[in-house]
């Protein structure tokens, strides 16, 4: 097993009296419930908690036009009537309001995330956690579904400069559109997002055919589901396409965007996962023991979200938590069991095993390619690369790894030893 | 009886052309060579139907009676054209002379007015619509104009419905409800006309009622609105489903104001009017992507075309509608039953109309599982290509150099956010070390020693307790986090009668006057920042709104649901309840107490 991670963890008080408007879903104070709960629970004393630098805008125009930014940092409640042109272009408005500390706010997550990357980079955590970034829907040159700054294409842009590949997994019950497209064309990172496709749900992208173009083409994943999805379907998919892709594309680093809009009883989302459900993902993800990055994202239902990212934190501090929630100034939240679970819904799950199953096929099909694409870069090899006792036929007997497949295992495995005892030539 | 069996290429070949010369123009068959392929009447024809049909229902050539002769179409197609078109042959009774002129027995009239009705009738309606003046640059006449003001009025609305449903990927709902309307075939499946009589219920409705319902701003609004559930997309959907099944139910209007108990007719308005307008977006799309090769006059013509062959078409044949919507209220006969019906089916894919309604669930889910596999090839094309490509999209990602040599230089360091927690002070005398189980904290106890366990002053006095706890470990990460700014304490630097102003602000703007709360909040307490209001709302407000639902109403709580009735505002409950009869009592005392203990 691999040993004791060094976690850290940021916040910032600030965060939590950000206030979108009037009945808009998203509430940033949902962090401020995940951070007293976390604390309530005493997690701190097992991590290491910093407060985010606020990110300068030239640091946000890294990866954003340098008029996007300088206009939010300009735009103000007060002001924004003057600039109706200006907002149209940059899709201000009605999703992505302009509200008062609007581009404090950005700085803050955006802060924390590249951060959290920096901290990983100079090898002085295992596990960086920032539970307020996440907000993969932001655009180059546009806000998008309640998100203004794409941090996590900011903390990946700071990964890559010391690791040779990223791997981008996204769980939020949104497809994460902004952070594909960005790398759409580059094989140095590798986009996996699992989401809600069809019915008109936002943003529309997330196609499984969608796998990238250029340099990147198969380096581009998506996963499309259907509403209602369950714990067992999610997780077995899950693990299954997650471990062949880290298999396949031996990233150095993980950067994990945990959007909590995939639970059960979300306002916005629409699957039906349990908390424990959610958390076996990172429980997954954290067991490859590569330096990983943990996001937050979406999020609707404020309690539902603080319960969800503290055991999340307590799942990558190997800690378990006990169920009944302990007194803070928020309990009344979680009326009316006070428990960490949730229940799940009474709903059909609308994906079908053959649906699943398709879907798995093309995306496995889809990972093949890369095995056989000449110049992807194997020299890097993390040193305690672990990939964890996972079976796939014990989860699926229906649907063994042909002996095709293997063979093709055996070959790369071949490869990866040869790219190793070059990398040891060259150094 | 020979002669009609072979083309009559060389007498033809001009007209054809001048036919696909004609189609070309309005955007079909562009892929048809007008030299090669041009005498070709049925070649034409087909590519024609495919194109229209988005290959769904291709119709098999050549074209046969129902004892399997063929039939010259093109032949069909001139005859009915000397005698004025399908409608006026129809009105003459001329079908009979038509079948003797391509030299059938007269009694075969009524058969060839069915092949003329399914191969040739989209195709001379499409024709007919085409000016003669075929360069399209200046002239448009009659309907035709008017239909171009009323296209120009909305465009704005129209293209930003049409970039956000482009945006959106709409894959089942919309497409599978309207997707028949955006086809042009009035007359074979009937689903068409149903969206006549949108068009004329609307007219009906919203007109009438003086409402601006059918403003296309309204609408807009409502579509604005991304990320969030679209309620009123999905309400549209339902309803125009709801009208789909059962058009003559004047309670069909009655499934939508479930969502919101709003004005009901705006409501009906607001559907139609979205209905229509996602019909003219799908139209655009449609036609936008079939003319991607002309020039921009040339395709704003021919919107301008297809909207008014739809538009005569609603006037045309809305004797017709009405006729089978009440076909389908005495549902039995599937053959009367016409548009709405015929609607679903086709939509579904389904051919079994006597188990529409029993189905309508299991309907919906095979919708969302089997779209991709319907989807009209031309939707397909463009969710593909959807990723926007180009430099103001996609970052620049330099290659892969090997690690870089030196790590973040002592400038950068700073940059990895400042350590809160532990805090300086714990390096120099290190706190035990946590146990090493891998349980951590307690939870919550069952019992304790209070008065009224579970009570609210027994509940306020363990969060007090916890409170007391945290900010004697924490310290200063106490107040760096902004501790002191969490909970119910928020309330201490409150006026008990400012409290009550605040809650006299929110009852005043209960839903639907929601949108003037926090202006009025700012303007009744101007001192108090905007952060210092969120606050309040936050910690205060709603935590004690929260409290006293779970004691209410534990079964049905919405914490997130901002526009709920807030039943506690006029029960004395809630406020007492929330403080001690003495506010300053054991909060405050615990309060200073703790302070020293943290000096």
């Amino acid at each position: 097993m691999p040993s004791k991670d060094r976690v850290a963890y940021f916040y910032d008080g600030d965060v939590g009296n950000v206030y979108f408007g009037p009945n808009h879903p998203m509430k940033p104070h949902r962090l401020c419930m995940t951070h007293h709960l976390v604390l309530s629970y005493e997690l701190h004393k097992k991590m290491e908690i910093y407060r985010p630098h606020k990110a300068y805008p030239v640091e946000l125009a890294q990866f954003h036009t340098a008029d996007y930014v300088e206009f939010l940092h300009r735009i103000t409640p007060d002001t924004q009537h003057l600039f109706a042109n200006e907002l149209a272009q940059y899709n201000l408005g009605e999703d992505c309001p302009v509200f008062e500390n609007l581009f404090e706010f950005c700085q803050i997550y955006a802060g924390g995330t590249i951060d959290a990357a920096r901290r990983l980079n100079n090898q002085l955590c295992d596990i960086a956690i920032n539970w307020a970034g996440g907000l993969h829907h932001a655009k180059k040159c546009e806000a998008s579904g309640f998100c203004y700054i794409n941090d996590l294409v900011l903390g990946i842009l700071e990964l890559l400069k010391y690791h040779a590949r990223v791997l981008y997994i996204d769980i939020d019950v949104h497809h994460g559109d902004g952070v594909e497209e960005a790398f759409y064309f580059t094989d140095r990172v590798m986009t996996v997002s699992f989401h809600k496709y069809g019915d008109l749900f936002f943003p529309g992208t997330g196609d499984v055919k969608e796998i990238g173009e250029r340099e990147g083409k198969y380096y581009a994943i998506n996963i499309p589901l259907k509403d209602g999805i369950d714990d067992a379907s999610f997780t077995r998919l899950f693990k299954t396409i997650i471990a062949k892709v880290v298999e396949t594309y031996i990233p150095g680093v993980i950067i994990l965007q945990c959007g909590a809009d995939s639970l059960a009883g979300d306002r916005l989302g629409c699957f039906n996962l349990s908390i424990e459900g959610h958390a076996e993902c990172v429980k997954f993800v954290k067991k490859f023991n590569l330096p990983l990055l943990v996001t937050g994202g979406g999020g609707y239902t404020k309690e539902n979200v603080a319960r969800c990212w503290t055991l999340e934190t307590s799942v990558l501090l190997d800690t378990e938590l006990p169920k009944e929630i302990p007194e803070n100034e928020y309990i009344n939240y979680f009326a009316p069991d006070y428990s960490l679970k949730i229940q799940s819904r009474n709903m059909e799950n609308l994906n079908s095993k053959s649906y699943l199953s398709s879907i798995k096929i093309q995306v496995l099909e889809n990972l093949r390619c890369i095995q056989h694409a000449p110049g992807v870069q194997m020299q890097e090899v993390p040193p305690d690369f672990y990939i964890p006792d996972f079976d796939d036929d014990e989860l699926n007997p229906d649907e063994r790894v042909g002996q095709h497949a293997q063979d093709k295992q055996i070959q790369r495995e071949d490869e990866y030893y040869a790219g190793d005892n070059d990398n040891d030539h060259n150094a | 009886m020979e002669g009609w069996l072979v083309p009559d290429d060389e007498c033809s070949s001009g007209d054809v052309c001048h036919i696909l010369r004609k189609l070309q123009c309005i955007g079909f068959c562009s892929a048809v060579d007008p030299i090669a392929d041009a005498s070709r009447f049925e070649q034409i024809l087909s590519v024609f139907l495919k194109e229209l049909h988005c290959k769904r229902e291709i119709r098999p050539f050549p074209a046969m009676l129902g004892d399997g002769r063929p039939i010259d179409l093109y032949k069909l197609y001139l005859l009915v054209s000397e005698r004025g078109g399908y409608n006026s042959v129809t009105s003459n009774k001329a079908w009979a002379g038509v079948a003797e002129g391509i030299g059938l027995d007269s009694a075969l009239g009524c058969p060839l007015k069915l092949i003329y009705a399914k191969y040739l009738n989209m195709l001379e309606r499409c024709l007919q619509r085409v000016p003669a003046n075929r360069s399209g640059i200046g002239g448009y006449s009659g309907s035709e104009e008017n239909l171009g003001v009323l296209m120009s009025d909305s465009e704005p609305e129209v293209r930003s419905l049409f970039k956000e449903i482009l945006k959106r990927k709409k894959e089942d709902g919309i497409h599978f409800t309207l997707s028949p309307y955006s086809k042009m075939d009035q007359f074979l499946t009937r689903a068409r006309q149903k969206e006549p009589m949108l068009l004329l219920d609307n007219a009906k409705c919203v007109r009438p009622s003086g409402s601006t319902a059918l403003s296309p701003k309204l609408a807009n609004g409502s579509f604005s609105s991304l990320k969030r559930k679209r309620e009123s997309l999905v309400g549209m959907l339902n309803w125009v489903k709801a009208v789909a099944k059962n058009p003559n139910d004047p309670s069909t209007v009655k499934i939508l104001p479930s969502d919101g108990p709003k004005d009901m007719k705006n409501l009906v308005g607001l559907q139609y009017s979205l209905a229509f307008q996602a019909r003219k977006v799908l139209f655009l799309k449609r036609i936008h992507r079939e003319d991607i090769n002309t020039s921009t006059s040339q395709k704003g013509q021919k919107i301008h075309s297809f909207m008014s062959e739809d538009c005569n078409g609603a006037g045309n044949t809305s004797l017709q509608t009405l006729r089978c919507t009440k076909g389908t209220h005495s549902s039995d006969k599937p053959s009367h039953s016409g548009s709405c019906t015929k609607a679903s089916t086709v939509c579904m894919g389904e051919k079994d109309e006597g188990h529409i309604n029993n189905a309508n669930e299991a309907n919906n889910c095979r919708r969302k599982l089997r779209s991709s596999a319907l989807l009209p090839d031309y939707l397909n094309d463009c969710e593909l290509n959807r990723i926007p490509v180009g430099s103001s999209f996609q970052v620049q990602v330099p290659a892969w150099t090997g690690k870089p040599a030196t790590l973040y230089d002592s400038d950068d360091l700073k940059w990895l956010g400042r350590r809160i927690w532990p805090p300086e002070y714990h390096e120099k005398n290190p706190p035990p070390p946590p146990p090493p189980t891998n349980l951590i904290g307690k939870g919550r106890e069952d019992s304790c020693k209070c008065r009224n366990p579970g009570s609210v002053q027994c509940v306020r006095f363990h969060v007090a307790e916890k409170r007391l706890q945290l900010k004697c470990e924490l310290g200063a990460a106490f107040y760096a986090w902004r501790f002191h700014f969490m909970g119910e304490e928020v309330a201490l630097s409150w006026k008990e009668e400012e409290e009550r102003r605040f809650k006299a602000i929110f009852r005043l703007n209960q839903p639907p006057h929601s949108q003037n709360f926090w202006k009025q909040l700012r303007l009744c307490f101007p001192r108090k920042g905007n952060r210092s209001l969120v606050s309040y709302y936050f910690n205060v407000f709603l935590l004690a709104l929260r409290s006293y639902q779970n004691r209410v109403n534990p079964n049905n709580i919405d914490s997130d649901d901002e526009e709920t009735d807030v039943g506690f505002l006029n029960c004395s409950f809630g406020y007492g309840s929330i403080r001690f009869h003495d506010p300053k009592s054991i909060v405050c005392a615990q309060n200073l107490q703790c302070v020293d203990l943290a000096d």
